[in-house]
């Protein structure tokens, strides 16, 4: 799809969904190509299905257009209030799809690393993917959220509504259950021994 | 050799994040056509009045643009007047301003500046 020049791609997140609450068509348009793939990114990263996730990133953006009109300036920003609402969707999505708390999930799936099979260096990302969908969504998106987005723990604690301590902890335990799933792969994947 | 230095094992795990961060998925087109379709639809609902207004008939919103039903009054009149002034002719009016007029010896005049006095207002 041909889109547009970002015309308003000086102006904050807010100032736009402010823009488009008062029904300026431009900030709708700077909106879609500002927060939409942030959205479809953040989706794809949690479920690991491009098709879904797109289907989540709609439903997602579609709540944040019908918020804008309400928005509470200064609260909070538009960024963490999508995360929030994309992860929290996601989640909603794994827990019908597995059928079972969050809570009880293992820690590490058995074989599930037999997917990385035949990775070379290139495919590490895919790799990561593979390992991400392993993992209890709460700590999935505490990592999505920290290492592939690239936010500050305390902007995480916003998003997903809990203390920073439990941000750390769910980062932590995500990240040594990925070592764990890749560890077994490192030759695959290009690392060899050291 | 299989790694067990945390440290070490941390580092490698950054390069997958990194990879990752690099492998940035893109949305498709049509993913975001339908979101800025959404958007469009949601924000012509934000344009709609809260309670819609009784929908005018083609004659009331000619009767609202002219300045209501006594401006359109007058505009009736004024065209029965018109067509009456070319169906009897000029010379017959009179028998029209006779209502509104009486003969000249009951139409009375005031003079507020009598004779003289505007020559000398002028003068001075």
């Amino acid at each position: 799809m041909d889109m547009a020049f970002d015309a308003l791609s000086d102006a904050s997140d807010e100032a736009l969904l402010v823009l488009y609450g008062n029904g300026d068509p431009t900030a709708a348009r700077s909106l879609t190509l500002r927060m939409g793939p942030l959205a479809f990114r953040v989706a794809l990263r949690m479920l690991g299905d491009r098709a879904e996730a797109e289907d989540l990133a709609q439903e997602a953006m579609l709540r944040l257009w019908k918020i804008a009109p309400e928005w509470r300036q200064g609260e909070a920003k538009v960024s963490t209030w999508l995360y929030r609402v994309v992860t929290n969707l996601a989640t909603d999505r794994l827990r019908r799809r597995r059928g079972v708390g969050l809570d009880e999930a293992p820690e590490v799936a058995d074989g599930a690393a037999s997917a990385l099979d035949r990775m070379i260096d290139e495919d590490r990302a895919a790799a990561l993917q593979l390992a991400l969908d392993q993992l209890p969504a709460r700590q999935r998106q505490a990592v999505i959220l920290r290492h592939l987005e690239g936010l500050s723990n305390p902007e995480i604690a916003a998003a997903m509504e809990i203390g920073v301590e439990a941000v750390e902890s769910l980062t932590a335990r995500g990240k040594r259950a990925l070592a764990a799933l890749l560890e077994g792969r490192r030759e695959e994947l290009g690392y060899g021994h050291d | 050799m299989v790694m067990t230095d945390e440290k070490a094992k941390g580092l490698a795990l950054d390069d997958f994040f990194a990879a990752a961060r690099n492998d940035l998925p893109e949305p498709s087109g049509a993913f975001l056509a339908r979101v800025l379709n959404d958007s469009e639809a949601v924000q012509a609902g934000f344009a709609a009045p809260a309670a819609p207004t009784p929908r005018m008939g083609l004659f009331a919103r000619f009767a609202d643009l002219v300045g209501g039903w006594p401006a359109l009054g007058g505009m009736v009149t004024a065209t029965l007047a018109g067509a009456w002034i070319g169906f009897v002719g000029v010379d017959r009016i009179d028998a029209l301003s006779g209502v509104y007029f009486a003969s000249a010896e009951t139409l009375g005049t005031v003079n507020l500046l009598p004779d003289g006095d505007l020559l000398a207002l002028a003068a001075e």
